[in-house]
């Protein structure tokens, strides 16, 4: 595999490490700053470090789980650094009850009828964290232990948040679940 | 209260389930297969849970971009000038300066123009083709048959409590499609991608017909209607070995007793041919496009996201069909001047829209 071939040195698996995931990558990192040069900037400085200490690093079946683990990492101390977002503020667990709930139950009675940018418009107004597990979730195809443990939280706590959003975008899908 | 949206709720939080609509290999698949065909409750808990996720997963998709190709490349240089590995090749720098600069030019003055021209250039198709397809189960709930799209355009009637699945948008070397139960397939020719179907005993191989294949556990049998198959047992290796070719008006069945197949003459009707005649009625006149592309969705069993305010005037005339998924976005795209693009989360549609008549 290119992360084990990577380790021992090998250029041409490291860039396809950095060609498979470069683009969640940045995609994610836009889940977290509204910033692409930053995103950027820390995919840069994380795939060098990689290189750098590639002899220390341990092996893993799941690079992309790494990789977006790191990012997140790199991406939060540089936005503590510049406080766009504060530590606190990043750590907030499972908390978070979402302000925008009432309007978003108003927004889903009002285009009751077909309109396909209500989940949009929905996934787009989920408080920040719940959009993060969304996408990780249902993207990238993290499965939710994994998120907590990249979100810093615990297990049930995840699965809440993702189930608090789910319940938010009920009215959003195309398909509506008969009520039984 | 909704216990029907907490069950599809509780299976979006199952890691299993997500993984076995977001990964083509997922080693889930035959766990969630054998799942949804236990009943028609959980056929259709599948069914909504997986669409669900579909649509968030291509939200997720079309409201990112990627990162264009040159930025890329950009990117991976200076990682490599970080590393002290730098490219050996390319020190035009200036050059490339400078041709960008006249494409720029060139750019902001064809916009200009086409501007005036009034939008000459069409957006082209795209098709992203990374990763192979999802899976897509079908099946049959209801109390009578059922007439069902598959991405090519075969056409295939679903006896009750049958069940079909295949890859979302069949884009493999073959078209392959697994069985059990009752169907009758009329399949679109195409000799480039043949036609296979996979039962629990059975390998049909077809050309371009129609003709019913019946694998209901104890029974199974293929009657062909027109044209010709092959039918192989499965485990046979299908270049090697002979195959049973099924005339019209003949029946394969396989003989559990002997292990093998036995061919013989059929003298029934095939009266789910009616059936398909009530699909190609399947026909949109001067209808919002909103109504056909739903209509698509349906028949296809595939998410298609555009925006319905954009498209509000559009109107088409069409019939559903013996054409391709493909083929038929295509005509709608050009009707309405907008662009499509396939992805393994579904169809996007994009455009300006329609003048008001």
């Amino acid at each position: 595999m290119d992360w084990i071939r990577m380790k021992s040195g090998d250029l041409a698996a490291f860039e396809r490490l950095y060609r498979a995931h470069v683009q969640p990558m940045m995609r994610y990192g836009l889940k977290i700053t509204d910033n692409p040069a930053l995103v950027q900037d820390c995919i840069q400085d994380l795939f060098e470090e990689i290189w750098n200490t590639r002899q220390q690093l341990s092996d893993t079946p799941y690079p992309r789980f790494y990789l977006l683990r790191a990012l997140r990492n790199k991406l939060s101390k540089a936005l503590s650094k510049q406080s766009f977002v504060s530590n606190g503020e990043m750590s907030l667990a499972s908390g978070d009850q979402p302000v925008a709930y009432v309007e978003l139950e108003i927004v889903a009675r009002e285009t009751e009828t077909q309109n396909r940018e209500t989940l949009r418009k929905m996934l787009d107004g989920l408080p920040r964290r719940q959009q993060e597990a969304i996408h990780l979730r249902f993207y990238d195809n993290i499965p939710y232990e994994n998120i907590a443990e990249m979100m810093d939280m615990n297990y049930q706590s995840v699965l809440n948040l993702v189930q608090r959003a789910l319940k938010a975008l009920r009215k959003g899908f195309s398909v509506k679940a008969p009520r039984h | 209260m909704h216990l029907h949206e907490d069950k599809i709720e509780a299976l979006l939080l199952d890691n299993r389930f997500v993984d076995w609509v977001l990964n083509p290999e997922s080693r889930y698949a035959s766990y969630w297969e054998a799942w949804a065909a236990e009943s028609e409750a959980n056929t259709s808990l599948a069914g909504y849970a997986r669409t669900m996720l579909q649509e968030i997963a291509m939200e997720e998709e079309y409201a990112g971009a990627d990162l264009p190709e040159e930025s890329v490349n950009a990117l991976f240089g200076r990682i490599r000038e970080g590393i002290g590995q730098p490219e050996k090749t390319r020190r035009i720098k200036p050059f490339r300066w400078v041709a960008a600069a006249a494409i720029a030019i060139l750019l902001a003055a064809g916009g200009w123009m086409l501007f005036r021209g009034e939008g000459a250039a069409k957006p082209m198709a795209g098709i992203t083709k990374n990763q192979p397809s999802p899976e897509v189960v079908r099946f049959n709930g209801n109390s009578g048959s059922q007439a069902l799209f598959l991405p090519d355009g075969s056409r295939v009637i679903l006896a009750k409590g049958a069940r079909v699945s295949y890859s979302l948008l069949m884009d493999g070397s073959k078209r392959e499609v697994k069985l059990s139960g009752e169907a009758f397939f009329d399949v679109v020719p195409d000799p480039q991608q043949p036609f296979y179907i996979y039962t629990d005993k059975m390998v049909v191989k077809v050309l371009g017909t129609s003709f019913r294949v019946t694998a209901s556990g104890k029974e199974e049998s293929v009657a062909v209607s027109t044209g010709k198959v092959s039918v192989y047992l499965k485990g046979q290796d299908l270049e090697q070995s002979a195959a049973s070719i099924v005339l019209p008006r003949q029946l394969c069945r396989y003989e559990e007793r002997l292990d093998e197949l036995v061919t013989e003459s059929y003298a029934g009707a095939f009266s789910q041919e009616t059936e398909l005649e009530k699909l190609k009625a399947l026909t949109f006149e001067e209808a919002p496009v909103a109504e056909v592309l739903l209509a698509l969705e349906k028949h296809y069993a595939i998410p298609i996201k555009f925006n319905a305010a954009t498209f509000e005037n559009c109107y088409i005339t069409l019939t559903l069909g013996n054409e391709s998924l493909e083929e038929m976005l295509k005509v709608i795209t050009r009707t309405i001047d907008a662009s499509y693009t396939m992805s393994t989360y579904g169809i996007l549609i994009e455009g300006n829209g329609c003048r008001e008549q």
